[in-house]
């Protein structure tokens, strides 16, 4: 009895650490940051352009780096991820679907800096000579390699919400004489809808958050990118950026923002993956 | 042989992995007539069903021998030949399954969704040969107010005609039954019964039962299966 009592009392401490850390994450960068929200100040940065030189520490081109780069790479990864998902849903269930499946799961324990380090020894030369223009370190480079990087939590979250609509309504439709395609279309994809976007929505939080493909293969350039070929620097890669090279400098407290950005669009997709999670339950 | 034959099966095995489901059965069924297959459970009542639309192709690890000849529009066709389109079969070959199975969508789109199958959206047709499927099916008059409610929220045994309507739309030259009633209350039971009474005109009905009163009031021939072997009685 009171062995259950210790660890029922080191378990809620457990938990309650490590909710308190996410509170904890955002008090630290506000309270760090507090010199940026006087005066306006925290609206200019989000708005300026970088410019050191002319003392503007804007971190609007990051803002739009990390839009470009991510938006990309989930544009890359959604179709080839609802493509393998339905493979195994569909096309070939059984010990291929395993094999594919497995092989998917390994590919989410590769450390990123793997992904990124075959990304400028392959990619790289690869987008800089049938390209043609620059270094090869570009939007482009980055996003397919982050594309691959959020392609196995999609297909993971995909496949599972196909695997989890109902047998019996999978039936009706082939006995009405439904193609396999069809089932994919009509049965299928709208059954899994819920699990679709919240697959989508982690994902695209995923491939915000990813700091080292970003710096090892987006050039770092802290301008807008106005093509996929321009350099770009994302939020990521700013702080990293900016944090091993200076300390205590507006230029640094600026990182507090991209911090408190970041922030904010993982708690909003986490909120907007809740909702759905909540909508789900009354509909069955 | 006072009755046109629709459906001749010749030499049928069905194995499932190493068990032998269905052992060389033989067996004539007759056009616009409702037969019943009888017999102790797990003997391949149901097996034997979707063999007669291939349904069966989906489980894996099975294999299946034999013949299942069946005359569409006067023609002759081996239905288990590999190059028969399982889309086409399926749409002349309806089925109706032991716990009702309307997909998540309104009433009327569950009925419409075998035309959309087929490719017709053309919305006044769609919509005339909804509501007949529906009468057709002894359920119009329950529905017609609320034809764009889910699906779901109907009884189990409207569930079930609504089932009955949607494998009728696409006017089935034989209709599979597998135990259509058995997860329905008796009156639900018996509206269902009635209705595939008059059923028979239009098409050929195949049904699995388990109650032996059932099997008296409706069926027209029985085929009893017993340690997978067809026996046929006549009634």
């Amino acid at each position: 009895m009171d062995g259950e009592r210790i660890a029922q009392k080191v378990f809620l401490l457990a938990a309650v650490l490590s909710a308190s850390v996410t509170v904890l994450l955002l008090a630290f960068m506000v309270i760090l940051g507090l010199p940026l929200f006087q005066g306006g100040l925290f609206l200019e940065i989000l708005t300026q352009p970088w410019l050191p030189g002319r003392q503007l520490f804007g971190v609007w081109p990051m803002i739009a780096g990390t839009l470009a780069i991510a938006s990309l790479a989930v544009a890359i990864a959604f179709p080839l991820s609802l493509g393998v998902s339905s493979l195994i849903a569909v096309v070939a269930p059984g010990r291929i679907a395993r094999l594919v499946k497995s092989a998917v799961a390994f590919m989410t324990g590769i450390p990123t800096v793997v992904y990124g380090f075959v990304g400028v020894f392959l990619l790289v030369p690869l987008v800089r000579e049938s390209l043609s223009r620059g270094s090869g370190l570009c939007v482009l480079s980055a996003a397919l390699v982050l594309g691959i990087l959020v392609a196995p939590t999609m297909i993971l979250f995909f496949s599972d919400a196909l695997a989890r609509v109902p047998r019996s309504h999978r039936i009706a439709a082939e006995a009405l004489g439904a193609t396999p395609a069809q089932v994919l279309i009509y049965v299928l994809i709208p059954g899994a809808w819920r699990g679709i976007v919240t697959g989508l929505v982690l994902s695209t939080g995923r491939a915000v958050g990813d700091t080292l493909i970003a710096l090892m293969l987006a050039g770092n350039a802290a301008q807008v990118p106005n093509s996929l070929l321009d350099s770009a620097r994302a939020l990521t890669a700013h702080i990293a950026l900016v944090i091993a090279s200076d300390f205590d400098s507006l230029e640094f407290k600026t990182i507090f923002a991209c911090g408190i950005l970041l922030y904010a669009f993982t708690a909003a997709a986490t909120l907007a993956v809740r909702r759905l999670g909540r909508k789900r339950t009354p509909a069955r | 042989m006072d009755r046109d034959v629709k459906i001749r099966i010749a030499h049928l095995c069905f194995d499932y992995g190493r068990r032998r489901v269905l052992d060389d059965v033989c067996a004539e069924i007759p056009a616009n007539a409702i037969t019943a297959i009888v017999g102790p459970s797990g003997q391949g009542k149901s097996t034997l069903l979707t063999c007669l639309n291939r349904l069966c192709d989906a489980v894996p690890e099975t294999r299946v021998s034999g013949h299942v000849m069946i005359r569409f529009q006067g023609r002759w066709q081996d239905i288990l030949a590999p190059e028969v389109p399982l889309h086409w079969l399926r749409r002349k070959v309806g089925m109706v399954f032991q716990a009702p199975n309307p997909l998540p969508m309104s009433i009327f789109k569950n009925v419409a969704f075998a035309l959309k199958l087929t490719g017709q959206h053309r919305r006044p047709d769609v919509n005339d040969r909804v509501v007949q499927a529906l009468e057709r099916a002894f359920l119009w008059d329950e529905v017609r107010d609320r034809l764009h409610h889910d699906a779901r929220t109907l009884s189990g045994g409207q569930q079930q005609r609504l089932c009955i309507a949607r494998a009728l739309i696409l006017e089935p030259e034989i209709l599979l039954l597998d135990e259509p009633t058995s997860s329905l209350d008796s009156q639900a039971g018996e509206v269902i019964e009635s209705l595939l009474l008059t059923l028979r005109k239009r098409c050929t009905l195949v049904m699995v039962s388990h109650y032996q009163d059932q099997v008296r009031r409706v069926a027209d021939c029985v085929l009893q299966l017993n340690a997978g072997k067809l026996i046929p009685l006549p009634i």
